[in-house]
């Protein structure tokens, strides 16, 4: 578990990029008007982590406390949650909700990629302005390399795991059938005992 | 016999402790943030930053700060209170007030903010005014502290939320010994080389000690009238944070 003022700092630190982000992005508070006053709770399943976003005039706060009643709670694992945040920002995609539990209303959401989808959401251009075309060309380089290792090792891993199971399905034993086995196993043991039993009780009354 | 207080380790009558307080607060204010910092490593902010998510501020909100200070409590309230919103900082010092005024000035955030020099005890305020009510490191300075619950709980609307965030005592006993040496000899140390003030350090030192311990101070809550009261212990409880309703 992470301790909660450490969270605390990561939460400050994460919000405070979003806002460097939508500053960066030119973004005016009219554009944030739609989306004023409505909470959004991330339940982050795999870290067993329930995060808010609150939105305000002129940014996003976020918080790991509890914030009372949300307008809509995805409940998902951090991956899937990406998934949707990406489709939330791409133009002309529609909402991805795979693997995603949702509760409250979706408008909520749909209102957040509109917001989204008019804003010039130019990462590249806001690190380039930041700090330079040289270092902003290595560093989207290199994240760009970094993020195309990393899906192809996922994809990689995947078909390995998948081939894998494929292959060896017929000698894995799966829990239910070593259960079978075992009670199989643990009848025959008696009914051995039972006639173990009775031949010696023969023997006796026979001599 | 007059009747007496504690202010710090020592009995003083009930009509000085007020006076000897804002003493204190008067020759720290202009060096607090700084001491804030420099004492507690930076984690006065996270402790902050921790209290404010746990009373859901929404835009529009009405708010009481107490004990308001140099305002660091009620500026990130207000940015999320946001333009419908507004935050009362309210303070007994004049000096402390003035400083959270020139920070709020040079930080250009006045709007949805005013100050009132006010006693915590008796709040200047109608009943049912405010939505949050907060008081941050400064209700072990105030005398009366079941009559200032009581003044928070009657400016609360129904259903509004007090939070009170005050040093209180480490659950853990060598935590508790490291805790006593810093408080006792760092601490006024420190407050001699960057504030010049060492007895006003000691002072805070031996008021964190008098302050009533976490479930104490959560009675002392219910008896006020708040309701779902509840404390979280951050840093291994050197600092508690309190929250309670009015139904």
């Amino acid at each position: 578990m992470i301790p909660r003022l450490m969270l605390a700092g990561l939460v400050a630190a994460s919000e405070q990029a979003i806002t460097a982000g939508m500053r960066a992005a030119d973004i005016q508070p009219e554009q944030l008007a739609p989306m004023v006053g409505k909470v959004l709770k991330l339940r982050i399943t795999d870290l067993d982590l329930d995060v808010w976003i609150v939105c305000g005039e002129s940014q996003w706060w976020l918080a790991t406390e509890s914030q009372e009643a949300a307008d809509v709670e995805l409940s998902g694992t951090l991956g899937s949650l990406v998934e949707t945040a990406r489709s939330l920002t791409q133009p002309n995609a529609p909402l991805i909700f795979e693997g995603l539990d949702i509760r409250g209303s979706v408008g909520v959401l749909q209102t957040m990629q509109k917001t989204f989808q008019a804003m010039d959401l130019d990462w590249e251009d806001a690190v380039t302005q930041a700090l330079g075309p040289m270092p902003a060309g290595l560093l989207i380089k290199t994240l760009r390399a970094a993020r195309t290792q990393w899906l192809t090792s996922r994809a990689s891993l995947k078909r390995q795991t998948e081939e894998f199971l494929r292959t060896e399905q017929k000698t894995l034993v799966t829990d239910t059938v070593f259960g079978e086995s075992e009670s199989r196993v643990t009848a025959l043991n008696r009914q051995i005992d039972r006639l173990d039993a009775r031949i010696k009780r023969l023997e006796a009354s026979h001599g | 016999m007059k009747e007496t207080t504690h202010f710090g380790f020592k009995e003083v009558p009930v009509d000085e402790k007020t006076y000897r307080v804002r003493e204190v607060f008067n020759s720290v204010a202009k060096r607090y943030d700084l001491m804030n910092d420099l004492m507690s490593a930076g984690l006065h902010r996270l402790w902050k930053r921790v209290a404010i998510e746990s009373i859901a501020i929404r835009s529009g909100m009405q708010i009481l700060d107490l004990a308001s200070g140099t305002g660091d409590l009620a500026r990130a309230m207000s940015r999320r209170a946001g333009s419908e919103g507004h935050v009362v900082l309210a303070d007994i010092n004049d000096q402390m007030l003035r400083v959270g005024r020139d920070r709020c000035i040079d930080h250009g955030e006045l709007k949805g903010l005013s100050w009132c020099q006010c006693d915590a005890e008796t709040l200047p305020y109608p009943d049912q005014s405010f939505d949050r009510v907060t008081i941050g490191f400064g209700l072990r300075n105030v005398t009366n502290k079941d009559a200032a619950l009581h003044e928070m709980h009657r400016v609360l609307k129904p259903g509004g939320r007090a939070l009170i965030l005050e040093f209180s005592t480490p659950v853990s006993a060598p935590l508790q010994q490291i805790y006593d040496v810093y408080s006792f000899s760092v601490l006024p140390t420190m407050g001699q080389l960057v504030a010049q003030d060492k007895e006003s350090y000691q002072y805070l030192a031996e008021s964190i000690r008098k302050h009533p311990n976490q479930e104490t101070l959560a009675e002392m809550m219910r008896q006020a009238g708040f309701e779902t009261v509840s404390y979280q212990n951050l840093t291994g409880g050197i600092v508690a944070m309190h929250t309670g309703v009015k139904s």
